[in-house]
């Protein structure tokens, strides 16, 4: 059974509108300002009222429990040992609807979010891709400059802790460490990816709204990690535009430039961008 | 020495005996699990690799290799000729091949050492290449619990020579024994020769 | 004491061959680190509220962060990083494992299955020495000028390589530490193992052994097959940090070629997956027993609840993928890991269901060891439902890596498992000391730990959901983080009040078990088989081997006349 298919025929268009389980976390999440962010949202939310439900049920049954059952002068237990045919099929199938009204709702809801959006890359001219390379204690960000192509000469000086994009452009976004594992987390976008040293790793968003935005590390990388701070900048279209053409192109690569290629290690810092996604 | 020594084996408790194998049985499996994931890790890093530096062990210490691979086989050998002896309760030639054994055990151990030592001068390292560290933390790890099976060695022939109950301590320690011959096996068909 | 062999003051205490000797070693080295983790966890709270300042007098801030580089007494972000590695370390295992499964598998499997000792007296002592050895090298790395460990208690490459920066070898005695721990793990299981295995009394088939046994017996077979699979990182990890290989370290720092960091991770979690079961199984099988005993009626579908546990351990093993869904697997690989994960619930809510059923319908007594077992109920139940915002991979990747991950475990490792612990602590203290617990304390100690925990992990999940990412000094650096450190301070708060209970804990336990009120042999009326010998056991437990007719849950059975109660070695005259 396709999953995907089947819970994509629940449409979702606006934020929040799977709140059932609102007000249990009574702090909220950083504003969403990404295409697919909801989704996230909506999964959680729906978790948190399946989960209130059950939960509440046990609660009020412990409750009605300790009041009803507790060991007073004529009260006796009831010697079930629960192993009769029937006590088995209850339970079971009682477990059984636990697994199909949570687990099964929200594997069909992940799996159907990461195959419309998570995991479907954008391709085409308009869409904007950045190498990212983070390293002790700081975000470097490539971009590919005029040409388009990665690894060349007109590619932008990469900037640190800065990020630019345009509003309403899908972004994709290529990660490798210099050094130790990090971890990119945008929060107001619900998105996260590991920066493994000796993999690229890809992940792509799309911003809604413009605006500034944290970018934290969210894997342990030495004394300063709970400082590795970027900001990610949404610009309108001429405003990125604009903020492109003030950045200096980074000329030819030097001969001692970080890696070796024979041994599979890119020879700027930059890579030649994987095209296979 | 006479052989009475030897000669009340057959009375010891087939239960009791039964129980020391699980616990080895335990054993051997834990070992296995933890050999299993050393050289899936192994397979893991030649895989991902660009250039794995197979073959460059020079052939003089391919050689010492081959030795040794031959000498615990050998000591295998030797060691089931322990158990056939204790269990035809022949003092003698039981002393005899848990002495034989134990020099083997030796013999290949100083082998290794001389290998590591050719190795290492002429460039293969544990830090030259992965392929370098890989063969040195099995080996050595091998040869870590070589250590421990010779010792148990010793701890037989002392058993043996001041009590009783010797066919089952000598299987428990030749399960540990055999098990350490074919992790050498492995190691050296997929480390050393492949 | 215990009569043996020799009686010697060496062979009697400190090296006996005694299971119910080494049990209580286990357990007093056991509630030591609990305290000890729980004291660096104290810091760490100070330090995320009082962010730089110095500590106070109470906290020993004088006598541990003297030479501190950012000021004496105070904690900088290099000594924070060090404390939370080194609270989760010790937690995991130095504290809950020596006290449920050291302390606890030793004391109750051989009485409880009927027989006088562990199969291997011997090994069962070295296993404890291993365990104690490993302590010494773990409190050795306090003693090292650059300080412990700093990577996390999951000591990911290459931070925790030489590459990474963490200064000074607190990282390599941790390793080399944690490998020893292992090592007595494993001699204990297979003890544990072989002993229920082979020496169950007659009449004691597997499904009339407690529930307790069956926790310890799936948790050792767990150890057996996964410790040695952390061995073999912590080989890796170690040859990395001090024989200059490069196994797992890649990338621009690496000067050997073909290393790879994501293997350590894989390793790491084939085991770090079964062990939270293995730390979890124990304190479902004694919860389940206890709400027996104190429900006055079997188990509920204590079959059922048996095979759900072995499937919960099968099902393990195959899902650790569910650590790594954001580091760039293949697709098909993590939802296969997804749909695994998920698969784990069927088993653990029907064995949740039989707990409920065996409160239904019996004779509920509020004893201390209850008020815990219940409570596990509760925390559990929690723990578990959060599970799933992890368990799903597009929660996930908003979750990873959060405090939402970290009230999530708190809530199954923390409170469940040592809810656990107190319950069995509680329970059989007049079994292993032959004297009471103060009832009054144990009752304060209940609620003054159940309330603030909540308080403490509740909000944490909160924090999580609201974006707050781990192991982070000084949260202020963060504007997306600011509306949440408000929450810090009542969480401390609570913390501190958690910490002091353990205090009160500690005192009764200590006194008890020198001015106790002496305990009959059955102050429960409980009707497994370690209720069947009085205090002081002798050393072979049993003077005649027990022959066993009935389960382990015999309660209110209306063909025992005149009480609610029958022992397993006891026939019911029907």
């Amino acid at each position: 059974m396709n999953f995907s298919e089947v819970y994509s025929r629940i449409k979702i268009k606006s934020k929040n509108q799977l709140k059932l389980g609102g007000g249990i976390w009574f702090l909220d999440p950083p504003k969403d300002v990404s295409l697919d962010g909801y989704r996230i949202d909506d999964v959680i939310h729906y978790t948190d009222g399946i989960i209130l439900f059950y939960f509440g049920i046990v609660v009020l049954l412990m409750t009605y429990f300790v009041i009803k059952y507790r060991a007073r002068p004529g009260h006796s237990a009831e010697y079930d040992k629960g192993d009769r045919k029937k006590n088995v099929i209850i339970t079971i199938c009682m477990g059984m609807m636990v697994f199909l009204t949570i687990d099964v709702v929200i594997e069909g809801m992940a799996f159907r979010d990461l195959k419309q959006a998570f995991w479907k890359f954008p391709k085409g001219e308009n869409v904007v891709k950045v190498e990212v390379m983070p390293q002790q204690f700081a975000w470097n960000f490539r971009y590919a400059g005029l040409d388009g192509e990665f690894a060349t000469a007109d590619d932008l000086i990469p900037t640190q802790n800065q990020m630019h994009i345009p509003v309403n452009t899908p972004v994709v976004i290529q990660i490798a460490p210099y050094d130790v594992i990090h971890s990119f987390f945008i929060p107001n976008f619900r998105v996260k990816v590991d920066a493994t040293p000796g993999m690229v790793n890809t992940l792509w968003f799309q911003a809604t709204e413009t605006g500034e935005f944290e970018i934290a590390c969210a894997e342990l990388c030495g004394n300063s990690h709970y400082r590795m701070k970027g900001v990610l900048t949404v610009d309108s279209h001429e405003d990125y535009q604009k903020w492109l053409s003030s950045q200096d192109e980074e000329g030819e690569p030097e001969e001692d430039d970080w890696g070796d290629e024979d041994e599979g290690v890119p020879t700027f810092w930059g890579w030649s961008w994987k095209e296979a996604i | 020495m006479t052989n009475k020594l030897l000669a009340d084996s057959h009375l010891h408790n087939k239960e009791t005996q039964f129980t020391s194998v699980i616990g080895m049985i335990i054993l051997i499996s834990s070992l296995t699990m933890l050999f299993v994931a050393l050289i899936a890790s192994y397979g893991v890093l030649r895989v991902r690799s660009v250039n794995w530096h197979s073959h460059s062990m020079s052939y003089y210490s391919l050689s010492i290799a081959c030795f040794n691979t031959m000498l615990i086989l050998f000591s295998s050998y030797s060691y089931s000729t322990i158990v056939k002896h204790v269990k035809a309760l022949n003092l003698t030639k039981t002393l005899y091949w848990i002495n034989s054994t134990i020099g083997i055990g030796i013999l290949f151990l100083f082998l290794q050492s001389t290998l590591w030592y050719l190795l290492t001068n002429s460039g293969y390292s544990i830090s030259s290449h992965q392929a370098g560290s890989v063969f040195y933390m099995l080996s050595g790890l091998h040869g870590l619990h070589i250590i421990i099976g010779i010792i148990s060695l010793f701890w037989l022939r002392g058993k043996i020579l001041t009590s009783d109950n010797h066919v089952n301590r000598a299987q428990l320690v030749g399960i540990f024994w055999h098990f350490l011959t074919f992790i050498w096996i492995v190691i050296f068909f997929s480390v050393i020769i492949y | 004491m215990h009569r043996q062999n020799k009686q010697t003051f060496w062979s009697k205490s400190i090296f006996s061959l005694d299971h119910k000797v080494i049990a209580k070693q286990f357990l007093f080295l056991g509630i030591f680190f609990l305290l000890f983790g729980g004291y660096l966890a104290m810091l760490m709270r100070w330090s995320l509220t009082h962010t730089m300042e110095q500590l106070p007098w109470w906290l020993l801030g004088d006598l541990l962060y003297q030479e501190s580089p950012v000021g004496s007494g105070i904690i900088g972000p290099d000594a924070y990083n060090q404390l939370f590695t080194m609270h989760g370390t010790i937690m995991i295992f130095w504290a809950i494992t020596p006290i449920l499964i050291g302390a606890f598998g030793n004391f109750l499997i051989p009485l409880q299955i009927g027989t006088g000792d562990m199969a291997f007296p011997k090994l069962n002592m070295i296993s404890f020495w291993t365990m104690f050895l490993a302590s010494i090298v773990l409190l050795a790395s306090y003693l090292l000028p650059q300080g412990t460990a700093a990577g996390g208690w999951t000591a990911y490459p290459p931070l925790s390589t030489p590459v990474g920066g963490i200064p000074g070898s607190g990282q390599a005695y941790w390793t080399l530490a944690l490998t020893l721990a292992g090592t007595s793990t494993l001699m204990g299981a297979i003890n544990y193992i072989t002993t229920i295995v082979r020496f169950r009394a007659p009449g004691m088939s597997y499904f009339r052994m407690p529930l307790t046994t069956w926790g310890l017996f799936l948790t050792s077979i767990l150890n057996a097959l996964f410790v040695p699979i952390i061995a073999a990182g912590l080989i890796i990890l170690l040859l990395d940090q001090v024989a200059g290989t490069q196994f797992l370290v890649a990338g621009q720092k690496a000067t050997i070629p073909g290393g790879d960091p994501l293997l350590y991770q894989h390793v790491f979690w084939i085991f770090g997956h079964p062990e939270v079961y293995i730390l979890i199984l124990p304190a479902w099988g004694v919860v389940s027993d206890l709400l027996s005993v104190f429900s006055r009626k079997p188990a509920y579908g204590y079959k059922m609840t048996a095979i759900c546990m072995c499937t919960v351990t099968a099902l393990s093993g195959l899902v650790w993928g569910h650590h790594m869904y954001t580091t760039g697997m293949s697709p098909l690989l993590g939802k296969a890991f997804m749909f695994l994960t998920l698969l784990i619930s069927i088993p653990s809510s029907i064995f949740f269901l039989n707990w409920l059923g065996t409160l239904w319908k019996g004779a509920l007594k509020f004893e201390v060891p209850m008020l815990f077992a219940m409570s596990v109920m509760w925390v559990f139940g929690l723990g578990g439902l959060t599970g799933l915002y992890n368990a799903t991979i597009t929660s996930d990747i908003y979750l990873h890596d959060t405090y939402f991950v970290v009230g999530h475990f708190h809530y199954t490792m923390a409170a469940s498992v040592m809810f656990g612990a107190f319950a069995a602590i509680y329970f059989w203290f007049p079994k292993i000391f032959g004297r009471e617990m103060n009832k009054k304390m144990g009752v304060v100690h209940f609620w003054t730990s159940f309330i603030p925990l909540n308080l403490v992990f509740f909000n944490m999940m909160v924090m999580g959901y609201a974006g707050h990412h781990r192991r982070i000094f000084d949260p202020s650096e963060f504007e997306f983080l600011k509306p949440i450190l408000g929450l810090n301070e009542f969480m401390t708060l609570a913390a501190f009040v958690l910490g002091i209970a353990q205090v009160l804990f500690t005192i009764n336990f200590f006194y008890s078990i020198f001015r106790g009120k002496i305990a009959t042999k059955n102050p429960w009326n409980a009707a497994t088989l370690e209720w069947t010998v009085s205090e002081p056991i002798p050393h072979g437990n049993f003077a005649i081997i027990p022959e066993v007719f009935n389960g382990p849950h015999e309660y209110s059975n209306p063909n025992v006349k005149g009480r609610d109660w029958i022992s397993q070695s006891e026939k019911i005259n029907s």
